[in-house]
């Protein structure tokens, strides 16, 4: 914490205000995210024109479709991102984001509970999943990358097991069907390519923003994601603080889930299985700048992380790239963001 | 040290006991852990003997034979998770090396030179991780995670439309690997524990074993003594990816046949096993002995659920609760003692 | 495997130059097509499937778009919303979920796109979604078909247990499969049990195999996927229940050297190809000459050691 104690020095206050906007543009932390994902629209943009208008990736239809699916990975990688600038990992989001979705359709359709309260124990659940991951890592002591597989595991038979239709007695999917007013709060489309989830986005974004820049957790999670051991030394009460982050994950991959749920009016238990959000979620948060070992990151690289994978994802579609190749390409991308994330990491401390 | 004090230290060291040694060994909960359930399941077998098959020559060869296909994987990943990395991409060259094996073979190339093959797979697959990580320090969770998706589509995008291959090995090679002797002993276990035994005297009895350890423990350190870090964890990354090779090659004898089918969670399974059989997730801690025991916990807990007919529809769930236990109990001891 | 891989090259090459002088004849306009597998990127079943729809976008001078839906619907109606956005003429999708793509399909059909649904279809066929037409094959039904075979060749009756092994037993084709099988099953008094085997053939011979010593009343298996019907076998041998009935579903070259062997009884082939092949012709003609698209049932091709040396030597193409 020495370190940002130190920019509070006058002399090094002052300089700062004497510096370029390019400099300090340059110190911005999230500015290699945001450098590659507008060079890479600026290139869609070129490719755009000399396709003629063929190449479809600016119509409003595609962009609405980004709108929609966007949010979805990163809203998780939000939680995700801020769990892991506090030291931690998450693999069981997957999970949760299933979970949370049939808990809150078989709350409100086979109870036939209200919707308010079915949405909201839907987000609980998460947070309880969160919480329990939290004391397994925090308070029994082992590493959360360990305990989140186990859960993983475990939640994937949860979701088995609440989703087994009685008729057949085999797993099945469940409705969601929510009244209007709570499907366009959720997911209407506002105007054009804008959908009521960039709101949300946008509201978890700063959310997270404020208890990351503006509120002291914010600090908290950063010291005890950099170095627990100082940071406990300093009184930031660790455990505590990691509680409230896996909480925070749960809470938004919950979220993320019932959001998704809303919009197709249906969940898939095998969503758990084949989806991969938790890879990919935590593969969005790492190109979005955030450390793998925690004590560095931004909402703003998180948000665009996530982004940049699902745009690539959609720019392979317009492109007929092989179908085999997805995720290859994918993995590619990730590979090159974290090394291009690295190198000019390296170039601005040095 | 002084002349005086090396008797005393030799004295206390001989003083400790089974118990404290058994404490303080990485290995030490898991083997408890083993040793308690083998026990139980035996007695459990012996008073219920036609219900409880666990005792049965057929289990036994079954459950012997299962634990080598994580256990092989994971002592690969276990070495360079002790010289401080990951490796996610095993779950690919378990799939992809061994094709290129089996496609090699079914299109005429001798045997000897499609192991050979599978294996050069692995190990570019290998230094491909060692160099993304090292040259541009970067996690090697993120390398190998992107390698696993790399390896997994490019495997079937060049076998093109033969991406399922029956394929005839020679009966006495088959043999070798798969053979069951005396009715419960498979050849595949004799191998695991051949292997578990080559990478003990790699990290035991082999100067490269205290190069893993202090890489994967303190880098600086280790770069002070002299050692060169980059190097010791490139063949790291290149072993694990020959286990994992090994691994596949021993399935696709047992089976006949190669696939390019994504087999999913094989490296978080490996992780898994590792961890449970008492290696630090961060490097520099851990013994053999650990991850052989791991995978066997693993496979017991799997067999008993089974055996027991618990509903199987819900073993993932039962893996998951004993991942979490078998970890939780490893940090209480240690935490402990 | 080499000169099968000729074989399909040189007869699909004549094919296409039989056909490419009628196109040039006629200066075909080009049809744009999106084909959107629902999951599992690299499992052999869709083999075929792909085969099929690439061959039909050769023949028919077809542009075709392959895509994977990763078995996410809302992924599935992101790739039907990008077929419109990118001007597609027809979009094939297949209806996983009965009601999470109506939407999409829905403003697809607005936007004045073909829909062919195929390998899947809502429960309730056309009226249940706005999709133009639909090409493949009844699960349940398929399921009922397997399960017969079994009670007949084996005389199945009451007393026996069956085991059906799973990759992932929430899974749609699973649970339809499971369904199917299960009412063949009861109809003769047999009783089942379902366990998931995850997609690793070896820990899928390991499970399989510990069923089988779990409850040795099991007197056959199966296999409602390409996995277990491949290791059930080997499970099998492994602890000495050589012979155990079994059959199951999909196919591969291990599975149909089982049925030639007469160690597998029989297997369900849905014939993927199919299901490839003739939604996209159907988008290309419905397109160029505004002929009607029909429904069209790829068949419950039930393959046992009689009809099965094609599928063996046309596995990953044809069949």
């Amino acid at each position: 914490m020495s370190e940002t104690g130190a920019n509070f020095l006058p002399g090094r206050y002052k300089h700062e205000h004497d510096d370029t906007v390019l400099q300090r543009l340059k110190r911005y932390p999230a500015i290699n995210i945001v450098v590659i994902y507008g060079l890479f629209l600026v290139g869609l943009a070129i490719w755009t024109i000399a396709s003629r208008g063929e190449f479809a990736f600016f119509t409003s239809l595609n962009l609405s479709v980004l709108a929609q699916q966007i949010p979805i990975t990163a809203i998780v990688a939000v939680g995700v991102g801020l769990l892991m600038v506090s030291g931690e990992f998450d693999i069981s989001v997957a999970a949760t984001f299933t979970f949370a979705a049939f808990i809150a359709a078989t709350l409100l359709h086979e109870m036939g509970w209200p919707l308010a309260v079915a949405f909201t124990a839907g987000i609980l659940c998460g947070t309880i999943i969160g919480a329990i991951n939290a004391w397994i890592t925090c308070w029994l002591g082992i590493p959360s990358f360990i305990a989140t597989i186990g859960m993983m595991f475990f939640g994937r038979g949860l979701v088995r097991w609440i989703s087994i239709n009685p008729a057949t007695n085999l797993p099945d999917s469940a409705k969601f069907f929510p009244n209007e007013g709570f499907k366009a709060a959720l997911t209407g489309q506002l105007a054009g390519p804008v959908f009521a989830q960039l709101i949300w986005l946008i509201a978890v974004a700063y959310a997270g923003h404020l208890i990351l820049n503006r509120h002291r957790l914010g600090n908290h999670m950063f010291s005890a994601g950099g170095n627990a051991e100082a940071a406990r030394g300093v009184g930031v009460r660790v455990r505590r603080v990691k509680l409230l982050a896996f909480m925070i994950c749960g809470a938004t991959a919950a979220f993320s889930g019932i959001l998704q749920a809303t919009r197709i009016s249906e969940i898939e238990p095998s969503y758990v299985v084949i989806s991969g959000l938790e890879l990919k979620a935590i593969a969005a948060v790492v190109v979005g700048g955030v450390a793998l070992a925690g004590g560095r990151g931004t909402i703003l690289g998180m948000v665009l992380g996530a982004a940049l994978i699902d745009t690539v994802d959609n720019v392979l579609v317009l492109a007929s790239a092989p179908e085999i190749l997805f995720k290859g390409f994918l993995g590619a991308i990730i590979i090159l963001a974290v090394i291009v994330n690295s190198v000019l990491g390296r170039r601005q401390e040095s | 040290m002084t002349e005086t004090a090396k008797p005393d230290i030799q004295a206390r060291y001989r003083q400790i006991s089974l118990v404290d040694r058994i404490r303080t060994h990485p290995a030490g909960p898991v083997a408890v852990v083993f040793v308690v359930m083998l026990v139980l399941c035996t007695l459990y077998a012996l008073a219920n003997p036609t219900s409880f098959y666990f005792l049965t020559k057929g289990n036994t060869s079954l459950v012997l034979r299962a634990i080598p296909n994580f256990g092989i994987v994971a002592l690969g990943v276990g070495l360079l998770m002790i010289a401080g990395e990951f490796d996610l991409s095993v779950g690919s060259v378990y799939v992809a090396a061994p094709f290129g094996m089996a496609f090699a073979y079914a299109n005429g190339v001798p045997l000897a030179w499609a192991i050979l093959f599978a294996y050069s797979i692995a190990i570019c697959v290998g230094l491909v991780n060692a160099f993304l990580t090292l040259k541009f320090n970067i996690p090697s969770f993120i390398v190998t995670l992107g390698m696993l998706f790399i390896v997994r589509t490019s495997a079937p995008y060049l076998a093109g439309h033969t991406r399922s291959l029956v394929i005839k090995l020679p009966p006495d090679f088959k043999a070798a690997l798969t053979k069951n002797l005396w009715g419960f002993m498979p050849a595949q276990f004799l191998w695991f524990i051949g292997l578990a035994i080559v990478a003990y005297l790699i990290l035991n009895r082999h100067f490269l074993g205290n190069h893993f350890y202090a890489a994967g423990g303190d880098k600086r350190a280790a770069r002070f003594a002299g050692i060169n870090v980059a190097w010791t964890k490139t063949i790291a990354f290149v072993l694990c990816a020959m286990f994992a090779t090994t691994s596949g090659i021993l399935q696709v004898a047992r089976s006949s046949k190669a696939e390019t089918n994504p087999q999913l969670f094989i490296e978080l399974f490996a992780v898994a096993v590792c961890v449970m059989g008492g290696l630090s997730l961060f490097g520099g801690r851990g013994a053999v002995i650990g991850i052989v025991l791991g995978a066997a916990v693993l496979q017991l807990i799997q067999d008993v659920i089974i055996l027991a007919r618990l509903p199987g529809f819900y073993l993932d769930m039962f893996v998951g609760i004993a991942i979490v236990l078998g970890v939780v109990m490893n940090a209480a001891v240690q935490k402990r003692y | 495997m080499i000169s099968h891989a000729r074989r399909v090259l040189a007869s699909s090459s004549i094919v296409l130059a039989a056909f490419s002088v009628q196109v040039s004849a006629q200066e075909m306009e080009e049809v744009k097509v999106t084909f959107i597998q629902h999951c599992c990127s690299g499992a052999t079943f869709f083999l075929p499937m792909q085969f099929g729809a690439e061959e039909a976008a050769r023949i028919f001078d077809v542009d075709l778009t392959y895509v994977n839906a990763d078995g996410d619907a809302a992924r599935h109606s992101n790739l039907i919303q990008t077929a419109i956005a990118e001007g597609q003429h027809a979009v094939i999708p297949t209806i996983t979920v009965p009601d999470a793509l109506d939407d999409a399909v829905q403003q697809a059909v607005d936007a004045g796109l073909i829909v062919i649904a195929q390998n899947i279809d809502d429960p309730d066929g056309g009226d249940g979604n706005a999709r133009h037409a639909f090409v493949g094959q009844d699960f349940i039904a398929s399921g009922q078909i397997i399960g017969r075979k079994m009670v007949e060749t084996h005389g199945l009756g009451e007393g026996d247990h069956c085991l059906l092994p799973v990759e992932f037993p929430e899974l749609t084709y699973a649970i339809e499969r499971a369904q199917g099988v299960q009412i063949a099953l009861d109809e003769a008094g047999v009783t089942s049990e379902v366990v998931g085997t995850g997609t690793v053939d070896a820990e899928a011979t390991t499970i399989i195999a510990q069923s089988l010593i779990a409850n040795p009343n099991i007197s056959c298996a199966i296999g409602l996927g390409t996995t277990p019907t491949t290791t059930i076998p080997d499970a099998a041998a492994e602890v000495g229940r050589d012979g155990l009935p079994n059959g199951g579903f999909d196919t591969n070259p291990k599975i149909m050297e089982n049925i030639l062997a007469g160690i597998t009884t029989g297997t369900m082939d849905q014939q993927p190809f199919w299901q490839g092949f003739l939604p996209v012709m159907f988008a290309a003609y419905e397109h160029r000459y505004g002929l009607r698209m029909v429904d069209f049932d790829t068949g419950n091709n039930l393959i046992d050691a009689e009809n099965g040396q094609k599928a063996l030597d046309w596995g990953g193409t044809y069949r």
